[in-house]
């Protein structure tokens, strides 16, 4: 899809970036997982990063993670990239790529008979590919102040999320003698506050990828790559999450994918989140008895993470066509962290921190039609320990030896698209347990879901109406008297929840689907928070004081060529 | 081609690693060689009544170094002014041509850095006694200090704390576990002292934590911890236990033996428990004292210590300290090692009972014996000399400044073999401590004389100390004429004066060293006063103080020193007829040292006629012909 959208000399990487399901048939390598083997759109952006685990959605952070399947990115394998033409795709976008060394090679074939020239040297073929995912508002809210994201979970609908951009610069070669093909990746992503916004001539702005990768190294489908990196699989688009898999690292990885569709990925690095229970800095008298003092990282340890991906898609039918498949992935990774020193207070005694760790495991099952990017996931993830906190949360609430031992998360999770005709339906919903590792209950234990519905009318090839509709509930592990509840009943956990119902009119120059972007659109949600919803903000806060938000945007949202969104 | 690129590229690499390689080696690095490796012990003194000391603050004597300016505020007293090590080793020769031959240098090791707006320059705010103070200068400077006076046949002397350590610690007494500025009073509409967690008033049961509800037990010991500051848990670690202090709050009553010995010194200067050793107690605080202190000498060669706040530490510490000193520096080499104290007390019996020899009794001396593993069990044996306090009070201030009766100074004179020690310590300096008092007129915790005094009342109050028995001892800034009054204005820079060497008074003392110098008789001999009187009016010898100095170590060598201390009278030693007696044989001619523009010829029975008498605020110093 998409082909559009390409940059500059575009393999069909680019194209693949946002190849929503079933697109690609050919199984990749590379990590830019939607890519072609995965079948099911993942799609754009996310936004808060779902490694929040348990915390409360009210106040979203800012910044955002893309979404995956776009990624495809990286698929196209050293420049075969015909398997990105999505199958039953949205009209102009579901071109194939032109095949250049096909090309090439039927000039050859039909050139006059002439004597052999001597064989040429393989030619080096390089480019600069410009890719993005953006998304920006202006909202206000029902009394004329800026609109908020009003979820009380940690991943609701990413219909009001705030402003956030990616902005991807990417060298692309293909080595002629080696038949390697790289990518050099860099992108920068920029959250709220925007500048003509806030007036603050500044950015908030993170470096989310920053590594090149290798394809078929001597062996096609052998990939590889290495430094900083966006490492994620299929997203829940409405929710703005990665459910199994959403790395963000420093490290390495290495994939292989064989063309009947299984391929396996593994990946190894660090992450050292900037928060006390990992990194401490302190300040020490000057060492050789100099002046004043000098700061000392005295606690300096850093999550080691490995993580390993199997999936298989079976495609049913001819495997060259697009058509109906599954795809089954098996999921896991691994957390280790060193023991380490740690001053509780300004010249306090120093006290040991045990070493940590914990591990994920999960699955995935997806169908797809592969036609017009209508498919279903099922995610399922245990976590336990270290893992169940999120990648860059700082662990509260220990266990009294201070490890996160005992900690648990499960999530089980789905998403889906359909579309018929001038309709299109998308959904997602997840359910998440999360227990920290103290033994009692307290706020941030929390049983979480939401579910939601967006069907959308196609209006032509131009536009389109969307209609969400979502509902949260998430339990705190505190005590509370549900405001709801008889009179007279117990005090039992604080359980809150918020209905919300919005619409989404829009114009999508690249045509009709869910997941054709660019998109100029109005946003209008109403969300209705009940009693105990209300008391998960403090005192004074806009959303304790309102039952009802009205949210009206006005805003856009793009894709394209951009390799964050993907496996 | 490219294999010859890659060839110049080795060969390049290689010369430029061997340069790196040669450049270190050749010692472009390196300290001065006599800076490195171990240091020769050395005894550099005969007879410590030879000296001429000069009390030097670092901070404000020279500033050598800017390397080391760090928080440097010229504008504030209170606050580092720069001085350090190398700029007094620069400026050596203007000591020498002053005629100095010891130094005693404020303290050397690490200090609490600042502290409620003041900062730690005058170095007694202890934090770190294994550490050198960076403001002044690393090891190497105070090595190369000690080995430049050395070689002019100069002596240092350090300035030592054992009483107290700096600021180091609070006292939580509400338990909130935050320094507090105020727990309890204001010191204004009750009765009550404004009491703050730092500096609490003495408590004899130890500072007592207390809340709303009543007094709640021995508050906590919190250790400070901010780096920037210097703020930190002292060392050697054993400073670290709460037991190593008294933590009984601040002296409010210095006339209390309780309070002076155990209370912690005003300002929130923590008291040491200078009693407990490892054998018997359990926590080894004095052998932690001699370690770092003598360790200091076994680094640099320093000559002896100038031991601050005598008089608030036991005296069974001092038994300890010093002999335990001189013993491990004696088996090192370094004898004649002098350790001097401070006892901040017009009580002459007081500040002498620090020099006395005298063995405790049985009971007690095996007490004290419980801390000795080395079997050299301990005897009398305390400090070589104190700083003469008792002379301060009632010659230079109430003589030399307040013109009161000369009698007070032999009366003060006589008692001095009762009060102080008559022994040379064991391993010691060789001398009686009766008869080598450190003299002066004034110091950096007292007005500059000249703060009340007059430039000729100056000069005769230096030549009463470079005369009388002991050694003198003459505060920096002295001979630039500076008059500061108290602490902190009497601790001026001495860099603005341009250490100009033709002034009054630094030429006045210039010859008084060199006096004293060429006559045995001044530096060593027995003391006999010839003349004092109880007149302080318009009597012929009102003001009038004389003494004869010979005998003792000084061989046949004879001087005869006068004064008149009246400050606005010309006054003789005779009254009513009766001249001055002296020792000497009739005939014996003697001129004046001192202006060089008198004689005198000794009459019959040892009369000495002085006629005319001295001028107000002047004196004589007559040796024979």
């Amino acid at each position: 899809m998409v082909s559009e959208w390409r940059f500059g000399r575009g393999l069909s990487i680019a194209i693949l970036c946002i190849a929503p399901l079933g697109t690609a048939l050919e199984p990749q390598v590379g990590w830019a997982q939607g890519a072609p083997t995965d079948p099911p759109p993942s799609q754009p952006p996310a936004r808060q990063p779902p490694e929040q685990g348990g915390a409360d959605a009210a106040p979203q952070p800012p910044a955002d993670r893309p979404p995956e399947g776009g990624g495809g990115g990286g698929a196209g394998t050293g420049g075969e990239a015909q398997g990105g033409a999505p199958e039953g795709g949205p009209g102009p976008t579901a071109k194939p790529l032109p095949d250049k060394d096909a090309a090439t090679k039927k000039k050859a074939e039909t050139a006059p008979t002439a004597p052999p020239e001597p064989p040429k040297e393989p030619e080096h073929k390089g480019s600069f590919e410009f890719g993005s995912y953006g998304r920006v508002v202006a909202a206000v809210n029902g009394d004329g102040g800026p609109g908020h994201d009003a979820d009380i979970v940690s991943h609701g609908s990413r219909m009001d999320e705030d402003n956030y951009a990616e902005a991807e610069l990417r060298r692309e070669d293909d080595w002629g003698k080696t038949g390697i093909h790289t990518n050099v990746v860099v992108t920068l992503a920029i959250a709220s506050p925007v500048f003509h916004w806030s007036g603050d001539f500044e950015l908030n702005a993170a470096i989310r990828n920053l590594y090149l990768e290798a394809r078929d190294i001597g062996v096609k489908g052998l990939a590889a790559w290495a430094g900083s990196r966006m490492v994620r699989g299929d997203d829940i688009y409405l929710l703005d999450w990665w459910p199994l898999d959403n790395l963000n690292l420093l490290g390495a990885g290495v994939s292989y994918a064989h063309e009947v569709g299984t391929a396996g990925q593994l990946v190894v690095g660090a992450t050292q989140p900037n928060v006390p229970f990992f990194k401490q800095t302190v300040e020490r008298p000057a060492p050789l008895d100099q002046f004043g003092s000098v700061s000392v990282p005295l606690l300096d340890r850093q999550k080691l993470i490995g993580a390993l991906r199997l999936s298989h898609n079976q495609k049913f039918g001819d495997r060259d066509k697009p058509g109906p498949g599954v795809k089954a992935v098996l999921y896991g990774e691994g957390y280790t962290l060193p023991e380490g020193k740690h001053e509780p207070e300004p010249g306090a005694e120093l006290e040991q921190l045990p070493s940590d760790g914990g591990f994920s495991i999960g699955g995935q099952v997806t169908l797809y039609s592969g036609k017009r990017d209508t498919f279903v996931h099922v995610f399922a993830r245990y976590s336990s320990n270290l893992a169940a906190y999120g990648q860059f949360t700082a662990p509260g609430q220990l266990n009294l030896e201070k490890t996160t031992s005992g900690a648990r998360e499960i999530v089980v999770a789905t998403a889906g698209n359909a579309e018929i005709e001038f309709f299109g339906v998308m959904m997602g919903a997840y359910f998440r347990s999360f227990r920290d590792a103290s033994e009692a209950l307290n706020f941030e234990d929390v049983d979480e879901g939401a579910v939601v519905l967006r069907p959308t009318f196609f209006l032509g090839d131009i536009a389109g109406i969307s209609l969400e509709g979502t509902f949260e509930m998430a339990q705190r592990g505190v005590l509370h008297q549900n405001p709801d509840a008889p009179e007279g009943a117990p005090e039992g956990p604080a359980i809150g929840s918020i209905w919300r119902v919005g619409i989404i009119p829009y114009i999508s120059p690249a045509g009709r689907g869910d997941y054709v972007r660019p998109h100029l659109r109005a946003i209008y949600n109403l969300a209705v928070r009940d009693e105990t919803a209300r008391q998960f903000y403090p005192v004074d806060h806009p959303f304790r004081e309102h039952k009802l938000e009205h949210f009206f945007g006005l805003g856009a949202e793009w894709w394209f060529n951009s390799s964050s969104y993907g496996f | 081609m490219k294999q010859h690129r890659k060839r110049r590229t080795w060969v390049a690499f290689a010369a430029i690693a061997g340069a790196a390689m040669f450049h270190h080696a050749s010692g472009c690095m390196s300290f001065d060689e006599g800076l490195q490796g171990d240091i020769e012990l050395t005894s550099q003194v005969e007879d410590w009544r030879d000296e001429v000391i000069y009390q030097v603050l670092v901070d404000r004597f020279a500033d050598g170094e800017r390397g080391n300016n760090y928080r440097v505020d010229l504008s504030a007293m209170g606050k580092y002014h720069g001085g350090d090590w190398k700029g007094l080793e620069d400026n050596l020769d203007y000591l020498q041509e002053l005629g100095v031959t010891t130094l005693w240098i404020s303290p050397i090791i690490k200090n609490v850095d600042t502290d409620a707006g003041f900062d730690g320059y005058h170095g007694y705010w202890a934090q770190d006694l294994t550490a050198l103070n960076p403001h002044f200068g690393d090891l190497a400077a105070l090595r190369s200090l000690v080995n430049a006076a050395h070689e002019r046949k100069m002596k240092v002397i350090v300035d030592i704390v054992t009483n107290h350590l700096g600021q180091i610690f609070y006292y939580d007494i509400n338990m909130n576990g935050e320094p507090d500025e105020r727990v309890a009073g204001d010191g204004v509409s009750s009765g009550v002292t404004h009491i703050n967690e730092y500096d609490p008033d003495f408590d004899p049961r130890g500072v007592q934590s207390r809340t709303s509800l009543g007094e709640a037990g021995p508050a906590p010991v919190v250790f400070v911890y901010d780096p920037a500051t210097n703020h930190v848990p002292p060392q050697p670690e054993v400073f670290q236990d709460p037991r190593a202090y008294n933590r009984k709050g601040r002296t409010v009553n210095f006339e209390d033996p309780e309070q002076l010995i155990m209370g912690d010194f005003p300002g929130g200067l923590k008291d040491v428990n200078t009693k407990l050793c490892g054998p018997r107690d359990g926590i080894a605080v004095k052998e932690a004292m001699v370690e770092s202190y003598a360790r200091w000498v076994e680094l640099t060669d320093i000559d002896g210590f100038r031991i601050d706040t005598v008089k608030h530490v036991e005296r069974e510490f001092w038994r300890y300290f010093t002999q335990k000193v001189r013993q491990r520096l004696a088996d090192k080499g370094k004898t004649n090692f002098i350790m001097f104290g401070e006892a901040f007390d017009g009580r002459d019996n007081l500040i002498g009972a620090f020099t006395k020899a005298d063995v405790p009794p049985e009971d007690q001396l095996a007490y004290e014996n419980e801390c000795v593993t080395d079997g050299r069990t301990l005897t009398g044996d305390q400090l070589d000399s104190v700083f003469y306090f008792s002379q301060y009070f009632t010659a230079i201030r109430d003589v030399f400044q307040l013109n009161q009766s000369t009698k007070r100074i032999e009366d003060l004179w006589n008692l001095r073999p009762v009060h102080w020690g008559t022994q040379a310590m064991e391993l010691g300096t060789g001398v009686a401590p009766s008869d080598m008092p450190i003299n002066f007129i004034d110091n950096h915790d007292v007005p500059r004389f000249l703060w009340t005094g007059s430039v000729e009342g100056l000069h005769n109050a230096l030549t009463f100390i470079f005369t009388a028995q002991g050694v003198p001892c003459i505060y920096y800034g002295t001979e630039q004429e500076f008059s500061g009054g108290n602490d902190p204005s009497n601790r001026e820079d001495l860099w603005p004066s341009g250490f100009a060497t033709d002034g009054g008074t630094f030429t006045f003392i210039k010859r008084l060293a060199a006096i004293r110098k060429e006559s045995a008789a001044l530096r060593k001999g027995a003391v006999q006063v010839v003349w004092s009187s109880e007149r302080t009016g318009e009597e012929e010898d009102a003001g009038v103080f004389a003494f004869e100095r010979k005998g003792g170590d000084a061989g046949d060598d004879y001087a005869l020193v006068v004064f008149n201390a009246h400050p606005d009278k010309e006054s003789a030693p005779t009254f009513g007829g009766s001249p001055m007696k002296t020792t000497l044989p009739e005939g014996t001619k003697l001129v004046d040292a001192l202006n060089g523009d008198r004689s005198f010829t000794v009459g019959p029975d040892g009369d000495l006629v002085i006629s005319p008498g001295l001028e107000p605020q002047s004196a004589l110093i007559l040796v024979r012909e």
